[in-house]
């Protein structure tokens, strides 16, 4: 039985670190120098896709899969999340183009979104800045009429990924009362 | 203001009413004031039976007949007595509307309000909008939580306002919304009075439950509210928890600024509700995650 999660959202929010943090094997990674300083400063991105893995003991697992952050790249985002539980969307939101990325990716995977299985985590928030930017997350919902999860987190902390398959899992478990299974 | 008048009292009766009711008005959380003769005020004292204006309470002062006992609100002897005049006064106080936490959510709402000290449960608290923080004046989070949770709403007011110096230190704090969260969750009558039971609501955005009360059963309240709209008896069944629990999760989540929307439209399915943990598809994954609330095989 293999269940699939994907991570989305723009370069630069944490998508590779936030597999490693939790992956049982090697992230598979498929990083290629940066060209596009102009969206992001770091050296290296995601050009297809990363991939990484919890596995159990009765063979079950849980495949991660990382999308890929540039909007070029944005034809390979279907066929990446067709079948996942769900997504987990990462932002970095000492980008000034935050809340605008956010509206992006809930509209590129507004399917994951409807059925409640896409839940945020906001990556490189200060202490004193949640409040506003809680209320940024919030007056985007509402306009979107969608009341998605959002975790304040840093993606190299297992801990705090693993709040956001949490809440994956509850809602999936949801899925199972609500449809009578 | 709440007006008491008075029908029939010569001219030195009112004047020691409107003594009494002075001297009485600064001991009274409402600001009771004597406005003279007529039949229109909140309270209307009167020497025998008339019929005052809807909404006025019928105070007859005197013996009366127990017909008229029957037709007013109550009965005060002549002269009336101070101390049983301010007793009249809190019992016919209108109750606030609000609750305790909706009190300081109140006071909070501002952000460019000035800072607020208030005397709660005998302990200073400072309620700073600025940076949407509350402070005491010694103990910790838990003191800041009982101290304001003892003190009325009708006493959260900037006019119970008291002056501290700018250097005075303050023992520890908690940010508002844990503040409220915490406030409203313990306001469980309030909420089973408020909240109704067979009507569908729905959370417009996402309650941040894992700082505020970090609860499996909280956490899946708030994603089946988040997700669509449903009963409390629904959600109740759901997560396996009191129907006043959720009512309060309700009240909570409103107070804490939450938008709650009422909806006619019964979205939910709930088709043969069954206790969550009975789901064991998923626990082979919520075990490997090592659950953020300590949840294993369900439980």
């Amino acid at each position: 039985m293999a269940i699939k999660v994907i991570f989305v959202g723009p370069m630069g929010a944490g998508k590779t670190t936030a597999i490693a943090a939790i992956s049982d094997i090697p992230p598979v990674a498929t990083e290629a120098r940066n060209h596009d300083k102009t969206m992001h400063v770091k050296a290296t991105t995601t050009v297809a896709m990363d991939y990484g893995e919890l596995s159990l003991d009765d063979g079950n697992k849980l495949s991660l899969y990382g999308i890929p952050g540039q909007r070029q790249f944005s034809f390979i985002w279907p066929i990446v999340s067709k079948g996942a539980l769900g997504g987990i969307l990462l932002l970095d939101c000492s980008m000034s183009d935050w809340a605008e990325q956010f509206k992006f990716y809930i509209d590129s995977f507004r399917s994951l979104a409807n059925s409640g299985a896409m839940v945020v985590g906001l990556n490189r928030v200060e202490e004193d800045d949640k409040e506003t930017v809680s209320g940024v997350i919030q007056d985007c919902c509402e306009n979107l009429e969608l009341a998605l999860p959002y975790f304040f987190m840093d993606p190299r902390d297992p801990q705090d990924v693993n709040l956001l398959l949490e809440a994956l899992v509850i809602n999936a478990e949801l899925d199972h009362i609500l449809q009578g299974e | 203001m709440y007006s008491i008048k008075s029908y029939g009292f010569g001219p030195q009766e009112s004047d020691v009413i409107k003594k009494q009711v002075r001297l009485i008005s600064s001991r009274t959380d409402l600001p009771w004031v004597y406005e003279g003769e007529g039949l229109d005020g909140n309270i209307v004292l009167a020497k025998q039976h008339v019929d005052v204006l809807p909404g006025a309470k019928l105070v007859i002062v005197g013996t009366v007949s127990p017909a008229d006992a029957k037709a007013c609100a109550a009965v005060l002897e002549y002269p009336i007595r101070i101390m049983k005049f301010l007793e009249l006064l809190e019992k016919f106080a209108p109750k606030s509307a609000l609750s305790t936490a909706q009190a300081v959510a109140k006071i909070l709402e501002d952000r460019n309000a000035p800072d607020l000290v208030l005397l709660c449960n005998q302990v200073l608290v400072c309620f700073k909008n600025g940076n949407s923080k509350v402070y005491i004046e010694k103990g910790g989070k838990k003191d800041i939580i009982e101290a304001v949770s003892k003190t009325s709403a009708s006493a959260i007011t900037p006019k119970n306002k008291i002056p501290v110096k700018d250097t005075f230190s303050w023992s520890s704090c908690i940010s508002s919304k844990t503040l409220l969260w915490s406030l409203a969750r313990r306001e469980i009558g309030y909420a089973k009075s408020n909240w109704s039971t067979d009507k569908p609501y729905k959370l417009a955005s996402w309650p941040q439950v894992n700082e505020w009360e970090p609860n499996p059963q909280i956490f899946k309240l708030a994603t089946l509210y988040s997700r669509q709209s449903v009963t409390v008896s629904e959600a109740a069944k759901a997560c396996q928890l009191e129907e006043d629990q959720v009512k309060s999760f309700l009240h909570a989540c409103a107070t804490s600024g939450i938008s709650v929307k009422a909806s006619e439209v019964h979205e939910t399915a709930l088709k043969g509700v069954r206790e969550l943990q009975n789901k064991q598809s998923l626990n082979w994954l919520r075990k490997k995650i090592n659950s953020y609330f300590g949840l294993v095989n369900g439980n």
